[in-house]
């Protein structure tokens, strides 16, 4: 592993304590709620923030470890920052702002300024070369951005919220442009976020941190068939259960039975999780095979394009994904009493 | 059209505009009674010249000074948590609201011949301030340094420090990074507590006379030239210096308009 790093750090209500890898050619994409840590993880490897015990190294040069009075400066650690809002210098144009890097770095003046002038070509903002980054938009903003922190070829690029401050419509455009760049550059990837769909459209990994633990990481695959918190499996758009197994019958907390295949044969504390296309939605009592069948009540109604998501009260709260057609022929609204149906079968169960 | 809701109060109106007659009558009065006619020779005399020169040698060197030292003291105090630092903040700008009178008699108690310090400035160094025209710097930076601090001080408060992380992330040292990022970016502070500073030491007037004296030529600036000529009856020449020191503060004033006068 290029990146490895074992971190903690306490910073006011923040109690950081954990571990991330990450090798080359890799985008680990760090998700989580706002205020789970993940930007002082971000720090901390930056060595904007000196963390109190642990060992960064960075191919296997340390960089930060308390227990041997070793610290590497942020000027001299091999890494490139993409911060959130970009905190592009606001006095110096986009050229001055991706030369600065080169400039501190002992590069000549008219050397650094035709390499930045390059750098801007690449990413196609030669005409804004000379634009002060108040006058940017926000894509071309975090163009500059990673232009500024790629130009210093670094080990280990890091980006904090690369997405956040754009709006919708420009976002999906930059977000597959992010993507490319990030592809292209060879070293390490660490991209912190709080969104989802960010993550699935950039990670090769994934690390969920809340409250400054690890929830969960690996691939984006393995997270959404086997999510291990509430937080995760909402992340995800899944439906997640945990409660007490024993042969194909599941107790919830909250006192109801669902009915599973249990294939892998677990039993005790385990989770169970329902992808909402699964869960099929009736008007009268439906008759079949389906062993778990609830009555409920719709709480909720999402709209995204030509599905729908229904959120259903009842003995086990379940969220539904149907297509709108369907949901117009049922005339289902907030309020409609219905029947839901999952098949044992479509119940994956895991040991928590 | 001003509903009734929006229509100020009668006696504020009132109040005000005779709060600006108070201080549109005293500039009106001096620009009347100018002698506009001999305004040329009544300056050209030597001791008018010198003092003139002398005022601005030492408000400048003054200004560098406050410069030099303000910037990095600003930084301490916005910058270190150190114990004792609100007790350095009120030391440093006690000057601002202390009678320059006691400021220069507690300069003298500390740099004159016999002072804390000033006695081993004079036997190590041979130094001496009092009556002399370093005396007259060192008791314009007194007065004036306090306001370049506040003002860059707050400045230093109100910066995002991340742009200096991000200067650091790009491998820039910490000298770089206050060159390059900060300093650029509070520029206009700086421009303006200088600015400031350099206005308050061109009109000190009581630090200097208690601390270095009166002596033409050497410690007599514009402001004690003008009390001088005004003291001995010779009103139309206090009043041709006044107006040149009028002039100057206009200058400083329209120069600053969009730091200070913006609305």
């Amino acid at each position: 592993m290029t990146l490895q790093a074992a971190i903690q750090v306490s910073l006011g209500e923040l109690n950081l304590d954990v571990e991330i890898t990450a090798a080359d050619g890799e985008t680990v994409v760090v998700l989580g709620p706002n205020g789970a840590g993940k930007t002082t993880l971000l720090r901390a490897i930056a060595g904007l923030v000196a963390i109190d015990d642990g060992r960064i190294t960075l191919d296997d040069v340390v960089l930060d470890e308390p227990a041997t009075n070793t610290w590497m400066p942020t000027e001299t650690r091999p890494i490139g920052v993409v911060f959130q809002d970009y905190l592009l210098f606001p006095h110096l144009s986009a050229l001055e702002n991706v030369a600065f890097g080169l400039r501190a770095h002992g590069v000549a003046r008219s050397v650094a300024r035709e390499r930045a002038r390059e750098r801007l070509a690449h990413v196609g903002l030669s005409e804004q070369a000379e634009a002060r980054p108040g006058t940017l938009s926000g894509g071309q903003a975090q163009r500059v951005a990673l232009a500024r922190a790629l130009v210093l070829e670094p080990r280990l690029l890091l980006l904090d919220e690369p997405l956040a401050a754009l709006d919708a419509t420009t976002r999906v455009e930059v977000r597959r442009e992010l993507r490319r760049e990030l592809d292209a550059f060879g070293g390490v990837r660490i991209v912190v976020t709080h969104d989802p769909i960010d993550a699935l459209a950039l990670a090769t990994r994934v690390v969920i941190i809340e409250h400054g633990r690890v929830q969960q990481a690996g691939t984006l695959d393995e997270i959404r068939t086997r999510p291990r918190s509430r937080f995760i499996a909402d992340l995800v758009g899944v439906n997640l259960y945990r409660g007490a197994l024993t042969g194909d019958r599941l107790r919830t907390a909250d006192d109801a039975e669902i009915v599973v295949a249990n294939d892998d044969e677990v039993s005790g504390d385990v989770f169970a999780v329902i992808h909402p296309e699964a869960v099929t939605v009736h008007i009268e009592a439906p008759v079949g095979s389906s062993r778990n069948v609830w009555k409920g009540t719709i709480r909720d109604i999402d709209g995204q394009g030509r599905r729908a998501r229904l959120h259903i009260d009842g003995p086990v709260p379940i969220t539904a994904e149907i297509t709108q057609a369907a949901r117009s022929a049922l005339s289902l609204e907030v309020g409609s009493s219905v029947w839901v149906s999952v098949k044992a079968t479509e119940i994956a169960t895991y040991a928590t | 059209m001003l509903t009734k809701r929006d229509r100020p109060p009668a006696l504020a109106v009132a109040l005000a505009a005779v709060a600006i007659a108070f201080f549109v009558l005293p500039l009106l009065g001096m620009l009347l009674r100018a002698p506009w006619s001999e305004l040329g020779g009544l300056l050209s005399d030597q001791a008018t010249r010198d003092a003139l020169r002398l005022s601005l040698e030492c408000s400048l060197a003054a200004t560098v000074l406050t410069i030099v030292f303000g910037i990095p003291l600003a930084w301490v105090l916005a910058r270190v948590e150190f114990p004792g630092r609100r007790l350095a903040r009120a030391c440093v700008l006690l000057p601002m609201v202390l009678p320059p009178v006691v400021g220069g008699l507690a300069l003298f108690l500390a740099f004159g011949r016999r002072g804390i310090v000033g006695e081993y400035l004079d036997d190590w160094f041979g130094v001496t301030l009092p009556f002399t025209t370093g005396g007259v710097i060192v008791a314009e930076v007194f007065v004036s340094m306090p306001f370049f601090v506040i003002t860059v001080e707050a400045a230093l408060r109100g910066f995002d420090h991340r742009y200096e992380d991000a200067a650091a992330t790009l491998g820039a040292s910490r000298w770089t990074r206050f060159r390059r990022v900060t300093l650029p970016l509070i520029a206009p502070s700086v421009i303006a507590g200088a600015a400031l500073a350099w206005a308050r030491a061109l009109g000190e007037f009581g630090a200097t006379i208690t601390f270095a004296g009166n002596l033409s030529g050497k410690t007599q600036t514009m402001p004690l030239a003008i009390f001088l000529k005004f003291e001995v009856g010779d009103l139309d020449g206090a009043i041709a210096l006044g107006l040149v020191l009028v002039a100057v503060s206009l200058i400083v004033l329209v120069s600053l308009r969009d730091h200070w006068l913006r609305a």
